[in-house]
């Protein structure tokens, strides 16, 4: 050995104390695994009243919060493990001290081994399992009574158009409760994403790309429609308002609500636009300024 | 020697980089001033103020013979004309500044001056006015674009757009204003540098919210440069874009 | 520098001493950039047409590349292939040590010199200035989002700062272990005199230098604009395709920075894996490497693999940028005159095959060190060395089949999410392998509590909770709520400064003695430790509680009802910052005026350590010859199946 200091005899740790250890250790772990679940189990339900959790507004809100009440509850043992072991270590066997003596050669056995990775893959499957069953859900797209809205990001502001209801639009989203709706979106620039927390669904807004989620919204209310997506100097106000109403409000509203569009124009499809775009680049370049 | 060395390099590095964060921050820091809307005296039960704003295609400190039949001796909100602002004289701007102050409970009136030239809407949701008043704080769907009614304007000859929208405040009043800027035509009269010799002059009023709040206002056309036209002035707090206070 | 070997009196004259060095580099790198900036706008092209080409970015990249050649010629990267290559024979073993900085003294830290230790200490220095500019970037970013409102900076300044703290972490994190310990320390651990290719190994940090340089003009670019105004960067470190299309003229710089900052990232890790596929000296069998060398390999494995992907969405959207390409515009109409048919997940999907295992990339050197640290500490061998190589390797192939959990919700290929969701949730079992090589190797050790050990800890103890939290993101329905809000941003930072930047603590307080000569102070060290660690962990729980009420990232202002978890993360953010502070500060310190090293002032069995302080030019006068593993430390016991260990005995040399 190259040691400096050249290890001299440790006193043999004896199996009984090697035992008993663990059994400490053990011990700990369940302890502090018991606390950390007790205090998660009675302060879970707390959550959304202390703004932790957003509102459950959602038809699929209550889901997802299950799902992450239950990853956190298998969560804290594992995280309870690594802790505990490794502060006993250092706290029964550690010392700032160089040491003098080595520790015991422990190696695996292929049996521990085998135990660790059953357990891993029981767990990851569960966690599969239990998650594929909700991705079904995520998926799913109503198809009675559904209201269909048409979502448009642009930097920066998002804007809504219903085109069941003879394509009026503003930069409210009104939602009837209960009532399955379905969101196209798309971008007209870069890309966004369109979030409400309130109802845990999220999907990009991507140019060129139209993409679609569902939701039903289950709670009257006010929420926010906020971007996910970094888009540029304003993205942190590209946020609107979703008021969730019941029906007769609904249809109060939109009656009342201006088109989305101006009629004649438009029917100009992009590649015109472009077009006209060209005739008027020179309007700088006469002026011999060159643009940022 | 060595230690010494070090230490040097050590202080020189740690003084470069300060200067280099005060440098940049300092100079990211240099907006334009805010500037209060004039007051018109009240109407109804709101007060009434307005405002003037200019778009130039670039800077019109630029262009002498503007200054000498457009600027000298003129005053704007009531205040002497401003002097040359910003550091991108060829980007495109809004003129005196971008960030305004205006009372709660009042109807604001604006005019704007275009002297820009035509870019077309990539959205045509924002060629019709939305969220406007009339004088009396009634809603209404009408903008005034050189002296005649407007309600909507064609997205392409659409300059700019002036949009006022919320900034994420739970519980502030939802603010949402909207307005189409015709742009001026091609073939219209125009100094040798090319600005227009007359703007395109857009009327409008809204209803302030009655408590006191921050919004922010853009413009929605893609008068920028870089893809989609949203990057330049549009990516730069100072030049088609700013806040709005209302106190 | 104190890492002079006694044998370097320094032979040189004034001219010597300058030419070629990073001055005359840097000399012959600004005329090369006004040489070819001045060709580009005085005959090709003056202005920014919109329909054509953009010649003002034509002339800053055809600047950049003049610059990079005068850069190269400047400090002396020509040297060997003008002296021997046109003269068509090898060079002798004296100009081969004259290549590598022999008789030099302290200049050859500052010219084109091919040691390996040289080029690690030059990695060391560099990625501690990008570290701490990072850090700077980061201390801006919590000043702004201490309260709501729009503080301190316009959002575009905001956006820029955000950018470039991402991407110059990412780089300094990509590069601390690989640049400084797989330089200075893999060689001589495996028994080697130099890196396999020593002059790719110069160039790869000679790429490096500017890079960096070029990356830190970004926030001053802009053409006749003044600071801060002009460029700028609105896209996030993603750099996703149509929004980097649009940003200002930073974003040129930044794809060109990035772009050599990969190349030299390729060149480093190719280097590395050579060198530790063919360079293992007689006896250093595949199982008898320290655990730090197979984290390295793994990485060097996913840097060489992965990072080309990335270079290649950066050379697109450069194309896009400058050359009017198409490959990210997408037809919307407006501006982009006579383009169109390009698309935005294209960039997505280049971006995160490099941006995932690029992650792995930074962790998997921690989990190689973190094992080795808490062997040598606890005095004991590993737990079982085949099973931590297996979760490294298992980690190495899992994580390229993971990338499309960055879009899950993006709309691209949603009838892939079943199959990602179970590779990203699979990743999780050769990681635990790790952590039960770790946790069993320190139980019943003699632990010994110095400041790299407690680090190694703190790995352990912050990891768990990156990888759990990282559970929660690969379930698609929770991850349709979490994704792109703040709890990503505590997720990954639990990863990459709780995880892998206290492994790069751990590593510098472990092999500071062995690089400089000198000690670092323990005192600051534990002051380092302490304030690091109690910042990092109430700064990143706090974010993680915004996350789950549902703050987006990225944002420069924020609703009120985030306010509280905010204030609360700013000022333990403060706290780390404090804390990195002090380390700085020690390194500094002891560089200078540290406690002089012993040669294996820690006890450790690898062969780094059996090699006087400081390491001799050639590292061995003999190529030593390896009879033993790295870990035989401890009482004897029954040999296990499946483990080579054999008993005791000296490192031959």
């Amino acid at each position: 050995m190259s040691d400096a200091q050249p290890p001299t005899t440790p006193p043999a740790p004896t199996v009984a104390e090697a035992r008993g250890s663990i059994r400490r250790a053990v011990l700990y772990w369940a302890i502090l695994t018991v606390v950390l679940e007790l205090a998660f189990i009675l302060l879970a339900p707390y959550l959304t009243a202390w703004q932790i959790l957003p509102p459950a507004a959602g038809d699929r809100s209550d889901e997802i919060n299950t799902v992450m009440w239950l990853f956190s509850v298998l969560s804290l043992p594992v995280f309870a493990m690594v802790v505990v072991f490794a502060l006993y270590s250092a706290s029964a066997w550690g010392s700032r001290a160089r040491p003098r003596a080595q520790g015991p050669a422990m190696l695996v056995s292929s049996r521990f081994i085998g135990w660790w990775l059953a357990i891993s893959v029981v767990l990851v499957v569960f966690l599969y399992v239990y998650g594929l069953a909700f991705l079904a859900q995520v998926d799913a797209r109503p198809t009675s009574n559904v209201l269909r809205v048409s979502v448009n990001g642009e930097q920066w502001l998002w804007n809504y158009s219903y085109p069941q209801y003879g394509d009026v639009g503003g930069s409210e989203l009104w939602l009837v409760v209960n009532r399955p709706t379905t969101f196209t979106i798309t971008s007209s620039d870069v890309q966004h994403s369109f979030w409400i927390p309130a109802f845990d669904i999220k999907q990009d807004a991507v140019p060129g790309e139209p993409t679609s989620i569902s939701v039903t919204p289950k709670q009257l209310g006010d929420y926010q429609v906020r971007c996910a997506e970094l888009c540029g100097i304003y993205h942190s106000y590209m946020e609107t308002p979703v008021h969730v109403v019941t029906q007769d409000v609904f249809d109060a509203q939109v009656a009342n609500l201006p088109p989305a569009a101006p009629p004649a124009a438009s029917s100009l499809v992009p590649i015109q636009l472009a077009t006209s775009a060209q005739a008027v680049v020179p309007r700088r370049d006469t002026a011999g300024l060159a643009e940022g | 020697m060595g230690r010494y060395i070090g230490a040097l390099i050590t202080v020189i590095v740690l003084v470069g980089i300060g200067l280099g964060a005060i440098n940049f921050l300092g100079a990211a820091a240099n907006l334009p001033p805010t500037i209060h809307a004039a007051s018109q005296g009240a109407s109804g039960s709101y007060q009434h103020v307005s405002l003037t704003l200019q778009t130039y295609p670039f800077d019109p400190y630029q262009d002498n013979a503007f200054i000498n039949s457009h600027v000298k001796g003129q005053t704007l909100n009531r205040e002497p004309y401003p002097q040359q602002m910003g550091d991108n004289a060829d980007w495109v701007k809004y003129w005196p500044t971008t960030d305004f102050v205006v009372p709660q409970h009042a109807i604001v009136t604006v005019t704007l001056q275009n002297y820009d030239g035509v870019t077309p809407l990539l959205n045509p949701y924002y060629a019709i006015p939305r969220g406007i008043t009339d004088d009396t704080g009634a809603s209404t769907s009408n903008i005034t674009v050189d002296g005649k009614p407007e309600t909507s304007v064609d997205p392409a000859i659409v300059s700019h757009t002036f949009t006022i929208h919320s900034i994420p405040q739970t519980g502030q009043d939802w603010l949402f204003v909207s307005v189409p800027v015709t742009g001026v035509p091609d073939d219209a009269p125009a100094d040798d540098a090319g600005m227009p010799t007359q703007p395109i002059v857009t009327v409008f009023s809204f209803v302030t919210p009655d408590r006191p709040g921050q919004y922010i206002w853009q413009c929605f056309d893609p008068c920028g440069s870089g893809f989609n036209g949203f990057g330049g002035p549009m990516s730069t707090k100072g030049y088609m874009s700013g806040t709005l206070t209302v106190e | 520098m104190s890492a002079a070997h006694a044998a370097d009196t320094p032979t040189y004259n004034a001219r010597q001493l300058l030419v070629p060095s990073y001055l005359t580099g840097a000399i012959l790198g600004i005329v090369g950039f006004l040489i070819g900036h001045w060709y580009v706008a005085q005959y090709i092209g003056v202005g920014h047409d919109e329909a054509g080409p953009n010649f003002t970015e034509q002339a800053l990249v055809i600047g950049y590349i003049l610059a990079l050649v005068g850069w190269l010629i400047g400090i002396g990267a020509f040297k060997y292939p003008i002296t021997w290559l046109l003269a068509r024979r090898e060079p002798d073993h004296e100009e081969d040590l004259r290549l590598a900085g022999a008789g030099q003294g302290w200049v050859r830290y500052f010219r084109f010199t091919t040691d390996h230790k040289v080029v690690g200490i030059q990695y060391l220095v560099l990625v501690l200035i990008m570290l701490g500019l990072g850090g700077l970037g980061a201390f801006l970013i919590r000043s702004e989002l201490a309260r709501p409102g729009a503080l301190l900076y316009p959002p575009n300044t905001y956006n820029t700062i955000v950018t470039m703290h991402g991407m110059l972490m990412i780089l300094a994190t990509i590069t601390f272990f690989i640049g400084p310990f797989g330089n200075f320390v893999v060689p001589i651990m495996i028994g080697a005199r130099d890196m396999a290719f020593p002059r790719l190994n110069a160039l790869s940090f000679a790429l490096l230098v500017p890079a960096v340089v070029i990356f830190l003009s970004i926030p001053w670019l802009g053409l006749g604009q003044s600071a801060g105004t002009g460029g700028g960067l609105q896209t996030g470190w993603t750099f996703y395709g149509p929004i980097a299309d649009q940003t200002g003229i930073g974003a040129t710089a930044f794809a060109f920075s990035v772009l050599l900052a990969g190349t030299s990232s390729i060149l480093g890790g190719i280097n590395v894996i050579v060198t530790i596929v063919t360079m293992r000296t007689r006896g250093m069998r595949w199982t008898r490497l320290p655990m730090t060398v197979w984290g390295i390999f793994g990485s060097a494995l996913l840097v060489a693999i992965g990072t080309s992907s990335f270079t290649a969405d950066l050379f697109l959207i450069l194309l896009d940028r400058v050359w009017n390409t198409s490959f990210f515009y997408v037809a919307t109409g407006g501006n982009s005159v006579g383009q169109g048919g390009g698309n935005a997940w294209l960039s997505q999907n280049l971006f995160w095959f490099f941006g995932h295992p690029e992650v792995y990339v930074i962790v998997l050197p921690a989990f190689g060190i973190v094992m080795d640290l808490i062997a040598i500490f606890s005095r004991k061998p590993l737990f079982g060395y085949k099973t931590g190589v297996i979760g490294i390797m298992g980690v190495v192939v899992l994580s390229f089949l993971v990338w499309q959990h960055h879009e899950f919700v993006s709309g691209w290929a949603p009838e892939l999410r079943f199959w990602y969701m179970a590779t990203t949730e699979l990743i999780s079992i050769p990681t635990g392998l790790v952590f039960l090589v770790a946790l069993g190797t320190i139980w019943r050790g003699r632990v010994w509590l110095t400041v790299p050990m407690a680090f190694a800890i703190a790995f352990l103890w912050n990891f768990v909770v990156g990888g759990l939290t990282g559970v929660f993101l690969s379930d698609v329905p929770a991850d349709v709520q979490l994704h792109g809000g703040m709890f990503v941003v505590s997720h990954f930072h639990f990863t990459i400064v709780g995880g892998s930047l206290m492994g790069f603590f751990a590593a510098v307080y472990f092999w500071f003695p062995k690089m400089t000569g000198r000690m670092m102070d323990a005192r600051l060290g534990w002051i380092h430790f302490w304030l690091a660690n109690i910042g990092f962990n109430i700064a990143f729980l706090a974010i993680m509680v915004a996350g789950l009420q549902g703050m987006p990232r990225r944002v420069a202002d924020y609703d009120p009802v985030f306010a509280t978890p905010n204030l609360i993360a700013s000022i333990f953010a403060y706290v780390l910052i404090a804390g990195v502070a002090v380390f700085f500060f020690n390194v500094v310190y002891s560089w200078v005026a540290g406690e002089k090293a012993a040669a294996n002032p820690w006890g450790a069995l690898s062969l780094e350590w059996q090699v006087p302080t400081p390491v001799p030019l050639e590292n061995f006068e003999q190529i030593p010859v390896v009879t033993t593993g790295p870990y035989d430390y401890g009482e004897p016991a029954a040999a296990t199946p499946g483990i080579e260990h054999a008993a005791g005995g000296e490192v031959a040399g």
